[in-house]
């Protein structure tokens, strides 16, 4: 299992977002490979689950992969729940 | 890194915090919050339309949690120095009509990895929402830094 997670620049809040993702994963007692990257560089990268804000994902092709958006990136519960059934 | 300073309130002096009463849009609170970084010599005047141009582009993405954006752009945009300056807004600036932030916090990152430990720092802070909703209550630049400093350096021991 690889998770995405995505931003505009790939520098900022896509990192975030990846540190609150793998806090979640610990919390579901999941295990995956994350790593974050910028939009560009995103819809060349393959991975089973895409993961950011709204307005970044909603960017990626629709037959990429689960497309998973975010609205609160801080939000770990957020991040949990939307993550739990895609596991 | 017991007892020490965490990077983002070494980068975060207190001439990078700003306090404002009220902008007229997210652009000009975007123009407001990098202006320290800009008269230092630490970004370019580029990188600020970079910003601009980016959310104008992809959306308020930069909005990561209620109340706080951390806008940003890329090395290669006019970034001089690793560096972050914060302004905090008595009245919001909306970034969306349903996003709005009381906090922006500008990143400016020389590379893709000497800026993390300041990004892990700044999630200690905006993790817990009572934390932001006081930092959005301080009147003064040197509480800002000193509440930035406690709640960065707590966790810094584990």
């Amino acid at each position: 299992m690889k998770i995405l997670v995505v931003c505009g620049s790939g520098l900022g809040s896509s990192f975030i977002l990846e540190l609150n993702v793998k806090k979640a994963l610990e919390v579901l007692g999941k295990d995956a490979e994350v790593t974050h990257t910028d939009l560009a560089s995103a819809k060349a990268e393959k991975a089973d689950i895409y993961l950011g804000a709204a307005d970044i994902v909603n960017e990626l092709a629709k037959d990429k992969g689960i497309i998973v958006s975010i609205v609160n990136m801080m939000s770990i519960s957020e991040i949990k729940e939307k993550l739990e059934p895609l596991l | 890194m017991k007892g020490g300073l965490s990077l983002l309130t070494k980068l975060l002096t207190k001439d990078c915090i700003q306090l404002a009463n009220f902008v007229r849009s997210w652009q000009e609170a975007i123009h407001l919050a990098a202006s320290p970084l800009v008269q230092q010599h630490k970004i370019e005047q580029r990188y600020v339309e970079a910003i601009i141009q980016s959310i104008e582009h992809y959306g308020p993405y930069v909005v990561i949690t209620p109340k706080v954006a951390i806008p940003h752009a890329r090395p290669s945009d006019g970034v001089l120095e690793l560096a972050i300056s914060l302004l905090r807004l008595q009245k919001p600036v909306f970034f969306s009509p349903n996003q709005p932030v009381y906090l922006l916090i500008v990143l400016a990152a020389i590379d893709n990895a000497s800026h993390l430990q300041v990004l892990a720092d700044l999630a200690l802070v905006l993790q817990e929402p009572d934390q932001i909703d006081d930092l959005i209550a301080c009147q003064h630049a040197d509480m800002i830094w000193e509440k930035i400093k406690q709640y960065t350096t707590k966790e810094s021991t584990e």
